[in-house]
């Protein structure tokens, strides 16, 4: 029995409905005092739904044990000196319990979200089948938009934010030589977030999904089913862990970096992730505020988006894209971070213009602010707010540009290794550039009035969104596999997997363009018969795409048992979290490095980024 | 030396590319003014941005290629870290394409608009679950009977009629949520935002008759909302002649005049938001998202009348569910957004059919 009163899963089982339910009481019973009508009046189940739901979220958290360090504080109990029991992995077990060790909430995160990216892709298979023919065919258009909101919604939140959070989170301290992340029950408390979201999202299922994408606009939101407050719900509690992890991220840049890491030596996933931290804390309130705002027309009979009482529509369309749209860099730039540190180290060169690509990442945060209203072209705000948007989004070309030109400039010339996380790299600059290309032409508000909200937009977005960060997610995943297990994965099945990737996934997006083009609009559970074909080929790549998923996943399991062992450093990196035994030490380093050098001096003979005053298992280093 | 003779030659290749893409064109067939100048400026974003395509590509498959490591070299390259020239030189070159694209397109942007070109054309847009209706102000006024003064409104209901080589700025609105107000062969699209009027103008060079599409998601029946799709009544526009259009217009206005007086026929014109999900024979409607209204008798529970069935399937939709049919598709607001004259008429109307 004592396991349901320690901190875990199991307390969490009874805590959860325990808190829920006994908010829902209290909110009943003083709606009767105050002699107001009861359930199953008009909106009185969707209010409940809320309390329930916000309150279980608290529940959980005091279940997992998120506040049982905080708690006897604030009641000023005497201090209990950290013991460092929820630090680290001894277990299978210890993965799923409230635990402060960065390297364990690194694989929470991205198992977490991998899970949700796979179930984000299921989604899709089933409705590019409804797709694949004209006409009405396995599922019905609420179905249909259900499930197309749910997977734009799970993708984003769920997966494109969050992973890269949990690839930071595994490396991003080790990189800088810390011991661990700034807040460490912080970070705890963030990652437990996310799953409540995902449960969150899900569950929208039950009581009606919502079906307004996952962009949530009123009216047609606010109206919607009781799901859409769920959505509202669930990008509070997604948002919370997102600017959580940035301000804890933004911290340990600032604060932990080892003797010597001055901001130009530190490697460039840290720049990207500085730059994203900061685009997280400054912009995710904004979202938070939009869904508030729907929540509260929802369930508390606000009038924010009611145009006869006097609210605006358009209102929220800025307020959303002033998150949404520098969410996109949020989604972007950690992967350029990655493509970076790969690049190099692959290549056997120095990054090509490391300040360049520094100083573009920042560039691309603060322009990232001023773009979001070219996603309204077509709202009908103002007129001439369209050419300043339509200047700012064509600038911000200039410094993806630069990145770009950067990257070519490291492998020319370089000493390729084509691994499987440098294929992806490679492949990601290919791709990428097709969704920058494109980014240009919608930025064109003649153009965009033409293909606004059609399949080309969504093939746009596919193709910065898949081709560019989902890419760079496998990259990472295969860069640091053998860091974060010991040891290597299989490479033929990763080119297997990169290739069935790579083709399927263009088949999917490209012919997207023309259906755009043509006539097709995004959104839609069935179309003009004209299109038929390419959607038929489009649903065809689509499986394949979700098959060649199976390999990695396959790959991922099976090289963790079968695979060579690593060693610390199979790629004879420079950076600092090759340079301790993979995986890495419970407290990162036994000896704290002292950094004597730029990260990407690859080619100097003799040249070191850090050196380790004492022995230290950097002299284990391969040379295999 | 070797990557810039590789980039150029990519670079080469690629707007080639963007030359072939721009012969196949997949791009509707063009029907107005506003459609030559946004193919004008597709075209040239696509040759240029394909050139770009070409560089990175050639030179990404260029180093791939020729630098790629022997099996077994443990050898690092040449520690470069930069070249300041070249970083300069690939941060002017993409700034100058930017600010020339940026121009041109600001230029299409102020061409394409004709909203207050002398001699323009108005028409009224009203996006609505699901259906698209038109009227022209400027044709509308009100007409004095034995009876009293009726306004009247001449209204294309559900389709649209226009005449060719003319100025038209639109007048979009929506009764209910966000549409999206698309006519891919013109190249213009516009929203119907709730609570506002937006602007939007083109200028039809074509005849024919041309689709319109929601592009913005809007519930059950929004593939089919004006859409070709199977099973749709679609709504289109048609482009004639002026001179075509000054009779069509004209009749239309007799018309108007004579049915703002009659009850009967002013069922048939509130009939305008029904049109896009119901069959209605005297409205020559054809809409399949909802039951057919022919025959609405079948349909009724016992021990209720004709009238007050077809009064409450209007004014609360999911009261009785016709059977093959799903409760919750149909707007719940028509008891507001139409006035009590146009669904008295259309019950009168409606139910007078059926027992027919």
């Amino acid at each position: 029995m004592r396991v349901f009163l320690r901190p875990n899963l199991a307390r969490c089982l009874w805590v959860t409905p325990f808190v829920s339910l006994t908010s829902m009481t209290l909110a009943l019973a003083i709606r009767k005092a105050a002699g107001y009508p009861q359930l199953w009046d008009d909106g009185v189940p969707q209010q409940m739904l809320a309390i329930g739901y916000i309150s279980g979220v608290i529940g959980f958290l005091i279940g997992i044990g998120s506040f049982d360090t905080w708690f006897p504080w604030m009641i000023g109990s005497p201090d209990r000196p950290d013991d460092h029991s929820q630090h680290g992995a001894y277990s299978w077990r210890d993965y799923f319990r409230f635990n402060t060790d960065h390297k364990v909430i690194g694989v929470q995160y991205v198992v977490t979200t991998f899970i949700a990216f796979l179930m984000g892709g299921m989604m899709a298979e089933i409705f590019r089948s409804e797709l694949a023919h004209s006409g009405q065919g396995v599922i019905d258009t609420k179905m249909f938009n259900g499930l197309m909101s749910q997977h734009g919604t799970l993708m984003i939140f769920t997966f494109l934010v969050p992973v890269f959070a949990g690839i930071g989170n595994f490396v991003i301290p080790l990189m800088l030589g810390a011991p661990d992340m700034a807040f460490p029950r912080l970070n705890a408390l963030s990652f437990w977030l996310l799953p409540l979201a995902l449960l969150i999202f899900l569950s929208s299922f039950l009581v009606g999904s919502f079906e307004a994408g996952w962009t949530g606009y009123p009216p047609f939101s606010t109206e919607g089913p009781m799901g859409e407050t769920l959505f509202e719900i669930g990008i509070q509690v997604a948002g919370a862990s997102s600017i959580a992890t940035a301000v804890n991220f933004l911290v340990t840049i600032i604060t932990m970096r080892a003797p010597g890491m001055t901001l130009f030596r530190m490697p460039l996933l840290v720049w990207a992730n500085l730059a994203t931290s900061a685009l997280v804390v400054a912009a995710t309130p904004f979202i938070a505020g939009a869904q508030f705002m729907t929540m509260f027309d929802r369930v508390m009979g606000t009038k924010f988006f009611v145009p006869e009482m006097g609210g605006d529509v358009l209102a929220y369309q800025h307020v959303f894209w002033f998150y949404s749209h520098p969410a996109v860099y949020i989604m972007v730039l950690p992967g350029f971070g990655i493509i970076s540190e790969i690049l190099s180290v692959m290549s056997r060169k120095p990054i090509f213009g490391y300040r360049a690509i520094a100083f573009s990442s920042a560039g691309i945060a603060l322009l990232g602010f001023s773009v979001w209203a070219h996603h309204m072209f077509a709202s009908g705000m103002e007129d001439w707010l369209r050419v300043p948007m339509m200047i700012s989004t064509m600038m911000i070309a200039i410094p993806t540009g630069i990145k770009i030109f950067s990257w070519l400039g490291t492998i020319w010339q370089g000493v390729l290794h084509m691994t499987t996380a440098m294929l992806f790299a490679t492949g990601f600059i290919f791709t990428f550039v097709i969704g920058g290309v494109t980014g240009i032409w919608l930025a064109s508000v003649p153009f965009d009035n033409h293909v606004h909200d059609t399949y080309f937009v969504v093939a746009h977005f596919h193709y910065v969104l898949f081709g560019g960060s989902v890419m760079t997610v496998f990259a990472g995943l295969y860069f640091w596999y053998p860091k974060v297990t010991g040891r290597m994965i299989n490479e033929k099945l990763g080119r297997a997997h990169f290739w069935t990737t790579m083709i399927s996934s263009n088949l999917v997006f490209m012919p997207m363009h023309w259906l755009g083009l043509e006539g097709m609009p995004r959104r839609v559970a069935d179309y003009d018969p004209q299109f038929q074909n390419w959607n038929e080929v489009i649903s065809l790549a689509a499986f394949v795409l979700g098959a060649g998923m199976l390999i990695f996943v396959y790959n991922v399991i099976v090289s963790a048992r079968h695979g060579a062992p690593a060693g610390p450093n199979p790629y004879r990196s420079l950076t600092l979290e090759w340079q301790v035994s993979s995986p890495p030490p419970i407290f990162n380093f036994d000896i704290p490095p002292r950094v004597v050098g730029g990260p990407y001096r690859y080619g100097e003979p003799g040249a070191k980024h850090a050196i380790f005053p004492e022995p230290s298992v950097a002299k284990e280093r391969t040379h295999a | 030396m070797k990557a810039i003779i590789v980039g150029a030659v990519g670079a080469v290749l690629g707007c080639a590319l963007g030359v072939v893409l721009v012969l196949l064109d997949g791009m509707p067939l063009q029907a107005s003014v506003q459609a030559h100048n946004t193919d004008w400026i597709y075209q040239i974003m696509l040759v240029t941005t394909a050139g770009i395509f070409g560089l990175v590509t050639a030179v990404l498959v260029g180093a791939v290629v020729t630098f790629r490591a022997k099996h077994g070299d443990m050898s690092d390259a040449a520690p470069v870290h930069g070249h300041t020239g070249l970083e300069i030189i690939w941060t002017i070159i993409p700034t100058i394409i930017v600010i020339v694209l940026t121009g041109l397109s600001w230029k299409v942007l102020n061409d394409n608009n004709v909203a207050d070109a002398k001699g323009h054309l108005t028409v009224s847009v009203w996006g609505q679950k699901w259906d698209w209706n038109y009227d022209y102000p400027t044709y509308s006024g009100e007409v004095t009977g034995t009876k009293g003064t009726f306004p009247y409104k001449v209204a294309g209901i559900h389709e649209l009629v226009v005449p060719i080589n003319t100025p038209i700025r639109f007048e979009i609105r929506s009764r209910d949520v966000i549409h999206g107000w698309w006519v891919p062969a013109w190249r213009v699209q516009i929203n119907a935002t709730p609570g506002q009027m937006n602007l939007l103008s083109a200028t039809p060079d074509r005849l024919g008759t041309f689709a319109v599409v929601c592009t913005f998601v809007c519930g059950d029946a929004h593939p089919k909302m004006g859409t070709e799709v199977a099973g749709a009544f679609p709504s289109r526009i048609h482009v004639v002649t002026q001179a075509e259009f000054a009779t069509y217009i004209a009749a239309a206005v007799v018309q108007a005049k004579k049915d703002a007086s009659d009850p009967d026929h002013a069922a048939v014109v509130a009939f305008s938001g029904c049109a896009g999900c119901h069959a209605w024979t005297p409205a020559k409607a054809g809409g399949t998202v909802g039951p057919s209204l022919d025959d609405v008798a079948k349909d009724k529970p016992a021990g209720e009348t004709l009238e007050a069935f077809v009064r409450e399937s209007i004014v609360s939709p999911s009261a009785h569910i016709a059977t093959g049919f799903s409760p919750g598709v149909m707007p719940a607001n028509f008891g507001t957004t139409l006035s009590k004259d146009q669904i008295d008429a259309l019950v009168a109307r409606i139910a007078a059919d059926s027992k027919k």
